[in-house]
């Protein structure tokens, strides 16, 4: 096993938490919620009134592969958000739990050590949220299939299900999820990097400062959005412009219809056509810088 | 590295921390296949002059560690150099069977299966969670680590500090049958002089960031001696200017430096100081240094 991934592995076992076992439990709730709504008979009846007031046929309608598409943004966000509080906590994490001498004593440098922390954050944990994705989908099939024993109008709903149009989606997911962390990763560094500085103070200070910034410029140009702002906003912004842009029709939960949306041959062109490639590269040298910083200034620290 | 080449070269080394300078130019080498002690009180700079061996911090002056220049080699360094700094440090997330896979995947010169040796008769389990580990369990595998790792110069800096005595002697004796060779240096620290002087070679007493003594327990033999002094003799052994003067159950025990063994043994009964006694005797003794303690 190479230094790198050994470090990747510390890193995973270190912050497996928030990204192995809290995902499984969110999908066990919601299976249980499901199935405890199916249980009542509740979801059958809403589902009929739904059904009557959208007017849809009664058969070939792919709800299944519909809200596993949804879910995948659910998931991103969820991702995204709990990489944010892994970089604020993982680059002092070794000074929180007294063992920087431990990995100092090692013939690892600190710029390595901050890398595999970075290389981490965007593919073991992405990597782990992908499957639970995957795994959370085929739980959710079992769940519709099981339902649709009780609730004959799940059958109907579900009766278009084309596990092609899954494995589309799980790939363009991938796609999906590694731009949005690209796109982040300027924002992920920033706040790992006061990580280093303030400990357990970097998500309020990442606030703070951002807000001090915007509010300082603001009071420099009279309220209008000065560079520094827009540049902010479109960072905190998604890198696509619209997904309804990507995906013509969305909404259509006709089996062509979702699986048109969601093919790696239309949305993954489609999507990458939409990024900012500029900012996306621009993005990469900010972070690399603050990696850089916070390694340097962990070279200087000894202890808690 | 050529045989018997210095491990450790250190000129003029001083560490300034803000307006406090906490090291004044110290010079010291360390060959190979010698064992150190750095003495010294708490402040007097022990670890600050390891950590800018290590590495660890920066500093003015030369050093060179097996060649290089640490503080910009650090990493490279840690191929060659282990070392304990605090045996609280091993991160307590981890089991123990982690931590030995994780070694062996970062450090080229770990062993695993040597490290399963050495913890062959501890209470260690290795599916236990570092946390979960005593305090003497976790020097027990934070030694069985170190002495894993094929290094050419192992530093301990307060390896045992809040360990029982038991388990102090076996670490030591341990570190001297298993591990220690030619080819090997090792540099203690520690406050405990008395405990580790069977196993040192060598000896640096460092005072307020100065050194005040550098040399071999050979030279130290030679150089000091200690008398109980014979009541009738004590006006003549005061007038040898002895370093160190104490009465211990009636007797009066005396220091001498630089005293020849057949004038010494004329006032009373000789014997070479024990490393405690002659740190009591050099720190004690004013900067200027001609002064008896009295």
């Amino acid at each position: 096993m190479s230094a790198v991934m050994s470090l990747l592995k510390k890193e995973y076992i270190e912050h497996k938490a928030a990204f192995l076992y809290v995902p499984g439990i969110l999908i066990f709730l919601l299976l249980l919620a499901f199935s405890t709504a199916v249980w009542r008979n509740s979801a059958n009846l809403h589902l009929v009134n739904g059904v009557t007031e959208m007017g849809l046929p009664q058969s070939g309608i792919d709800i299944f592969n519909g809200i596993f598409a949804v879910s995948i943004l659910g998931w991103t966000g969820y991702l995204t958000l709990m990489l944010f509080f892994y970089f604020a906590s993982s680059f002092s994490s070794d000074r929180k739990n007294n063992s920087l001498l431990f990995w100092k004593s090692l013939p690892v440098s600190d710029l390595n050590i901050m890398g595999s922390k970075t290389l981490a954050g965007l593919t073991v944990f992405p990597l782990i949220i992908l499957i639970w994705s995957f795994v959370g989908a085929l739980a959710g099939f079992l769940a519709l299939s099981l339902a649709s024993l009780v609730s004959p109008v799940i059958g109907q709903l579900n009766s278009g299900t084309n596990f092609w149009t899954t494995i589309n989606i799980e790939i363009s997911a991938l796609v999906f999820m590694v731009v949005t962390l690209l796109w982040y990763l300027p924002l992920f560094a920033f706040v790992g990097f006061l990580g280093t500085l303030m400990r357990s103070w970097a998500v309020p200070a990442f606030i703070l400062i951002l807000a001090m910034i915007s509010g300082l410029e603001a009071i420099v140009v009279f309220g209008d959005d000065g560079p520094i702002s827009r540049l902010l906003e479109q960072r905190f912004n998604a890198p696509f412009k619209s997904l309804e842009g990507v995906s013509p029709g969305a909404g259509n939960m006709m089996p062509d219809g979702i699986h048109s949306i969601v093919s790696v041959g239309n949305f993954v062109p489609a999507y990458l056509a939409q990024v900012d490639w500029l900012g996306m590269v621009l993005g990469w040298f900010v972070a690399g810088v603050f990696v850089y910083l916070a390694s340097e200034y962990r070279r200087r620290r000894l202890a808690a | 590295m050529p045989e018997n080449e210095n491990i450790v070269e250190v000129k003029g080394l001083s560490k300034k921390f803000g307006a406090t300078e906490v090291l004044h130019e110290i010079d010291f080498l360390i060959p190979q296949g010698r064992i150190y002690g750095l003495i010294g009180h708490n402040g007097a700079g022990k670890t600050t002059a390891i950590n800018a061996l290590l590495g660890l911090t920066d500093y003015q002056g030369s050093v060179r560690v097996l060649g290089l220049e640490p503080y910009q080699n650090r990493a490279e360094l840690m191929r060659n150099v282990a070392f304990i700094s605090d045996v609280a440090s091993l991160p307590r997330f981890l089991k123990v069977s982690q931590l030995l896979d994780l070694l062996e995947g970062i450090h080229p010169n770990f062993s695993q299966s040597k490290a399963l040796e050495l913890l062959e008769g501890t209470d260690i389990r290795l599916g236990a969670t570092i946390k979960a580990l005593s305090k003497g369990m976790l020097a027990q595998l934070h030694l069985a680590i170190v002495m894993a790792i094929d290094a050419k110069l192992l530093v301990l800096d307060e390896p045992t500090l809040g360990l029982d005595i038991t388990f102090r002697k076996k670490f030591y004796r341990r570190l001297l049958e298993d591990y220690m060779n030619e080819g090997r240096s090792i540099l203690i620290t520690t406050h405990q002089v008395d405990e580790i002087e069977f196993l040192l070679s060598d000896l640096i007493f460092i005072r307020e960031g100065k050194i005040v003594l550098d040399a071999s327990m050979q030279d130290i033999a030679r150089r000091y001696i200690q008398v109980s002094v014979r009541e009738e003799k004590l006006n003549d052994a005061k007038e040898q200017k002895p370093i160190y003067t104490a009465r211990v159950l009636g007797q009066s025990i005396m220091i001498f430096d630089g005293l020849p063994e057949d004038e010494a043994s004329e006032l009373g009964t000789t014997a070479p100081p024990s490393v405690s006694d002659l740190f009591v005797a050099l720190m004690e003794r004013e900067p200027a240094g001609t002064g008896a303690v009295q």
